[in-house]
């Protein structure tokens, strides 16, 4: 591995930035911000890495070494109980994420009270129902457009916590999953990596307290077979936080090195980084060779004009009708702004659907189950069973709702191009449904199962993952505080007490079973219900920004595009009315600006050129 | 009835039961009838349980005093192994078909090493006979994880200890080994128990927080942290109601400091001695002690020291010797032992099990028979109907039953009083002599001792009587009053008798 930090393809976003300049000097900045943005976003492209293990094995202590400070707390005992997003920031600040009474309320805080909100000492059980908490850290990794997600310890890979963490995985980057060295792999840990790999991109296996453990290269192998036979394609990163934070507090490279993190963050980079760089460079590129067609043609009817003035009678008239046609696009009438109507309506209603049609499968399958629970283990596994089943419809509404948003993004588009017409293209240069499609729909489905945070420019960037991140925030919220109350409920003591079983004990068993069973159908009933009123809400809320953003999205798009058409328009009259010596000067510029546009196109390889 | 006299009645009943068999085509049962007899004069069975890699059986040799069972950083315990005294040293291979079959073995680095004859999956279990004092009073029992990566050795464990089926489990008492684990944790408690060990009860069970020098990161107060927690886990109702109570050990620096040699202080000695800027960057990592570029002490030494003691137990030993408490191997392995809790385990055994063993036994040869009874209703019902008049006979006189019944239900809140009751109801039907039953001074005179027994049946009885008592809590008042009234008889005789004469 090497330790150059190499930003992906800079031959590619030097020829994007050269777009820009050239943008900048044809004085149109909303073209030159446009490219920008998306430069800087490949250089920071938004990776989602999130860490996951049973409890106790070290993930708060990973975290630290990670950002390479101890910004979560670390307890011998008491573990972290929210969900924690780090992200990167100029000094470290925290916002809380809490429910009250069914509102989310984001309240910052000071750093120092972190604790106390994310620990099961400082909020036990969750009660002050924190769904989420944001952690700003000024932190190397995180500058290169990381967030860390660090998922709450308490319920480890138990019950509906791992549903919940499954379901999210498709938008993560990358899979940390966290165990320590004094033990090989454990049959539940294997069965989640084995599904965790099927559903994220890349899993890391990092083994931690390699500092305490002489044994930890065996353990390594063993790992290692374990994984190989289930099929789980993951690197093993042996490390210690405790040699991490000790190399950084007496800044010994040599520790630093032995602590193993040195080698996980190259692997981050290499594997993690630098490929979602790729795909927003990539990303970049397409903008800056649409930006760079709208600035040939106008060079070109420009050059056209000076070269013959008859003809800038003609070209400003052409530019003149595509502003007018822009124009009624941005009219409330238009049919793409129809076409996006309808579609989000009918989103809204078969998201809607479905979500009431799981509602009433989860109510089923707990009538159904009831009825037949006899023993503590059929009672935990029907309150398992419950919470996956939940987890994975919820999960699967969020997916389906982020696939409606691409589907609705894309017949605007066509329904866009169909009304700019054909004939507008030879005037301001463009193919209007590559910019609207802002990824191909293969290289998305190569990107992300999902496709859902592909439509990066269209739904607005790491929009899956921020949907995925309200989904484990508030099944983690929901989940723990279920399992407390079904916990209280759980007629444990009634399964062992087969072997001491005399007649009025058993008489009683059954009347407990029966009570004991009304608790739990009351105690779900509020847990379904609470979901469906959260999960309603949040659908609802999510559809109305997928609509807003199209709308504006699209509004953006016809506006630069007018502004194109009425550049055309202005050069070629400004032209049309210039001396000849004017003319001859003004020719060699716009002569050499296509020149150098021709440049840069042969860097950003084939992109359509007009004629 | 006492225990033994209960013994003895259980004894005849199941030669009964073999009388009525033999010969009749239950060649089977009357097989396992002889070895539900036999378990009534053997030691307590302790199973030692636990998931994989909680250091089953590193504790089984502290228990032992003996680096008998074998270690290893991978899952290492594949077949259910009993470890019993006997007046010779063998190993015996078990089968599934029931073929005995002896195996060589040898001591490599302490532990046994044997080689297996049959595959795990065709062995019951192994057999050791060991000549041992610790041996004398328990069989240990190693088992294969839970909750392995190779599932066909939780299978096994599983097998062994009844987890699914009715049959009853080979095992009386059960110490569960237990990781640190979290509270609200859905798989806690059944990492804890498996929650449907049929055998299992807060009466025969306890846990044990495993591992504790490695909780605390190592640190000098790892050992001290792990007990609080422990503490923390005994106090929650639903682990209460799984086991009596839970304590923190570390069994690796128990074996050691049960086994440790002049050599091995002595080198302890050498790293104390050290600089302490060159002890620092040693102790900081297991890599770094075990480092061959360093030059105190020979690598291999280091080592071995490493895999003996652990890091923790390490630097533990070279803290005291720099602070000049300790210095031989003597003094060093007490203070190992003492660190450990291992003292508090074995107090455990002494207090909780032992003297309860008799009627532990019982309760299990009488699920045995239960379990036959069931399983040959089919075919002969009227047989299977004597059996269970048998054991039912025996329950219903049985007052040492009727008490493990009701600490059971009491513990496992079938039966619930207040804080207060709760605890007089557990002394009452406790272990501890007389007097302390009774709450008094250990030199409390015979009348007081009377006096409080009097007013303990009186209060019960009253109780007893309540309407709004179900008919569980009304069973519970009676057998306390039961108790108390034995109290009341023993505290006439001297102490011999007490112990056979109540009731």
């Amino acid at each position: 591995m090497s330790n150059t930090s190499a930003p992906a393809p800079p031959d590619l976003l030097a020829s994007a930035l050269g777009v820009a300049e050239l943008a900048a000097t044809m004085d149109r900045r909303d073209l030159a911000e446009r490219i920008r943005a998306s430069v800087t976003r490949a250089r920071r492209p938004g990776t989602v890495v999130v860490v996951i293990g049973e409890f106790k094995q070290g993930k708060s202590s990973l975290v630290n070494g990670l950002v390479g400070r101890g910004i979560c707390p670390v307890d011998d005992d008491i573990a972290t109980s929210a969900l924690t997003v780090l992200v990167d920031a100029p000094e470290v600040n925290v916002v809380v994420h809490r429910r009250v009474e069914g509102e989310l309320r984001s309240v910052a805080i000071e750093p120092g009270l972190l604790p106390s909100v994310v620990t099961e000492h400082g909020n036990p059980g969750n009660q002050l129902g924190i769904e989420r908490v944001d952690v700003g850290v000024p932190s190397r990794l995180l500058a290169q457009g990381v967030a860390i997600v660090d998922s709450p310890g308490a319920g480890g890979l138990g019950a509906g916590h791992a549903a919940a963490t499954l379901a999210f995985l498709p938008y993560a980057d990358a899979v940390l999953f966290v165990t320590d060295a004094s033990a090989e792999l454990s049959a539940p840990e294997l069965a989640f990596l084995a599904e965790a790999g099927e559903r994220c991109r890349r899993v890391v296996v990092c083994l931690t307290k390699i500092d305490l453990q002489p044994r930890w290269r065996d353990i390594v192998a063993l790992d290692r077979g374990h994984l190989d036979r289930v099929g789980v394609d993951a690197p093993i990163m042996p490390v210690s936080s405790l040699l991490r934070a000790a190399a950084i507090e007496h800044r010994d490279r040599e520790m630093n090195d032995e602590s193993g993190y040195p080698a996980l963050l190259d692997l981050l980079r290499d594997e993690v980084i630098d490929k979602a760089r790729e795909v927003a460079a990539e990303q970049a590129e397409r903008e800056a060779a649409d930006a760079l067609t709208q600035l040939q043609a106008a060079l070109q009817s420009e050059l056209a004009v000076l070269q013959d003035p008859v003809v800038a009678a003609a070209t400003v008239q052409a530019a003149e009708e595509a502003i007018a046609r822009f124009e009624h696009l941005k009219l409330a009438g238009a049919r793409w702004s129809q076409v996006l109507n309808d579609r989000l309506t009918s989103l809204n209603s078969d998201i809607g659907f479905s979500f009431r049609d799981a509602q009433r499968a989860w109510s089923k399958t707990v009538e159904d189950r009831l009825e037949k629970l006899s023993n503590a283990k059929a009672w935990d596994l029907l309150c398992r069973d419950v919470q996956t089943e939940v987890a994975e419809s919820v999960a699967a509404l969020v997916a389906r709702m982020d696939e409606g948003a691409i589907a609705a993004a894309e017949a605007v588009a066509e329904a866009l191009d169909a009304e700019v017409g054909v004939d507008v293209h030879p005037v301001i240069g463009v193919d209007t449904g590559a910019l609207w499609q802002s990824a191909r729909r293969e290289e998305r489905d190569k990107v992300t199962k999902t496709a859902a945070r592909s439509v990066g420019q269209t739904v607005g960037a790491l929009r899956g993952a921020q949907s995925g991140i309200m989904l484990l925030g508030m099944l983690g919220t929901l989940l723990p505080g279920a399992a407390t109350t079904l916990g209280l409920a759980n007629p444990i003591g009634l399964s062992i007490g087969a072997a001491f079983g005399v007649k009025a004990v058993l008489d009683q068993r059954k009347r407990r079973v029966s009570e004991g069973r009304q608790k739990i159908r009351m105690a779900l009933k509020q847990f379904l219900d609470e979901v469906g009123f959260r999960v309603g809400n949040e659908i609802t809320s999510s559809l109305r920004t997928i609509h807003q953003q199209l709308r504006d999205q699209v509004g953006e798009r016809v506006t630069e595009l007018q502004r194109s058409a009425a550049e055309v328009a202005s050069q070629a009259s400004q032209a049309a009315q210039l001396d000849a010596e004017a003319r001859a000067a003004r020719t060699v510029v716009v002569k050499g600006l296509l020149a150098a546009a021709g440049e840069i196109g042969l860097d950003l390889g084939d992109q359509p050129v007009p004629r | 009835m006492s225990a033994d006299r209960l013994a003895h009645a259980t004894e005849a009943v199941v030669e009964r039961c073999i009388s009525l068999m033999v010969g009749g085509g239950h060649d089977h049962e009357v097989h396992e009838l002889a070895r539900l007899r036999a378990r009534l004069h053997e030691p307590l069975r302790v199973a030692i349980a636990g998931r994989v890699k909680a250091g089953k059986s590193t504790l089984l040799n502290a228990l032992v005093g003996e680096r008998l069972a074998p270690t290893d950083a991978g899952e290492c315990t594949k077949v259910v192994s009993w470890y019993r005294d006997g007046h010779t040293y063998a190993v015996t291979e078990v089968g599934r078909d029931g073929g005995r079959r002896e195996l060589p073995f040898r001591r490599d680095g302490g532990t046994l090493e044997i080689d297996l004859q049959s595959t795990p999956a065709e062995i019951d279990h192994l057999d050791v006979m060991w000549p041992s004092r610790s041996l004398r009073e328990v069989t240990l029992i190693d088992t294969p994880g839970l909750a392995s990566a190779d599932d066909t050795n939780s299978v096994r464990t599983r097998d062994f200890l009844a987890v699914e089926d009715d049959r009853p489990s080979d095992a009386d008492a059960v110490i569960y080994l237990m990781r640190h684990m979290h509270r609200l944790d859905s798989e806690f408690l059944e990492t804890f128990f498996d929650h449907t060990l049929s055998n299992a009860s807060p009466v025969n069970a306890i846990a044990v927080l495993s591992r504790a020098d490695e909780i605390g990161a190592g640190r000098m107060d790892a050992v001290d942290t792990a007990r609080r927690i422990a503490s923390r886990y005994a106090s929650d109702e639903r682990v209460r109601s799984l086991c009596s109570t839970v304590v923190a050990v570390a069994g690796l620096i128990a074996e050691t400091g049960l086994t440790l040699t002049e050599a091995e202080a002595a080198w302890l000695r050498q790293l104390a001695a050290l600089d302490a800027s060159e002890l620092g960057p040693l102790l900081l990592s297991a890599d770094r002690f075990v480092d061959p570029t360093r030059t105190a002490l020979a690598p291999e030494n280091r080592a071995d020291l490493l895999a003996r003691l652990g890091l923790f137990g390490v630097r533990l030993c070279i803290a005291r010797i720099r602070a000049g408490e300790v210095s031989t191997a003597v003094e060093l392995a007490r203070v190992l032992v003492e660190v450990s809790g291992l003292t508090e385990l074995s107090g455990l055994l002494r207090d909780h099990f032992l003297p309860r063993a008799r009627t532990l036994q019982v309760r299990s040869v009488l699920s045995g028979l239960r379990a036959m009874a069931a399983r040959v209703g089919a075919s002969d019902p009227a047989l299977a109907a004597t059996v269970v008049a048998g054991v039912e006979e025996l329950e219903a006189g049985a007052h040492e039953l009727a008490e493990l019944r009701l600490v059971h239900l009491l513990l496992t809140g079938m039966v619930s009083f207040g804080d207060d009751d709760a605890a007089e109801v557990r002394r009452v039907t406790g272990t501890s002599g007389t007097a302390a039953r009774l709450g008094l001074p250990d030199d409390a005179s015979p009348a007081e001792q009377q006096a409080a027994a009097l007013a303990g049946i009186e209060k019960w009885r009253v109780r007893g009587e309540r309407p709004t008592l179900d008919p569980a809590g009304r069973e519970a008042c009676a057998v306390v009053v039961r108790s108390y009234e034995g109290l009341y008889a023993a505290a006439f005789a001297p102490p011999s008798v007490a112990d056979a004469g109540v009731a």
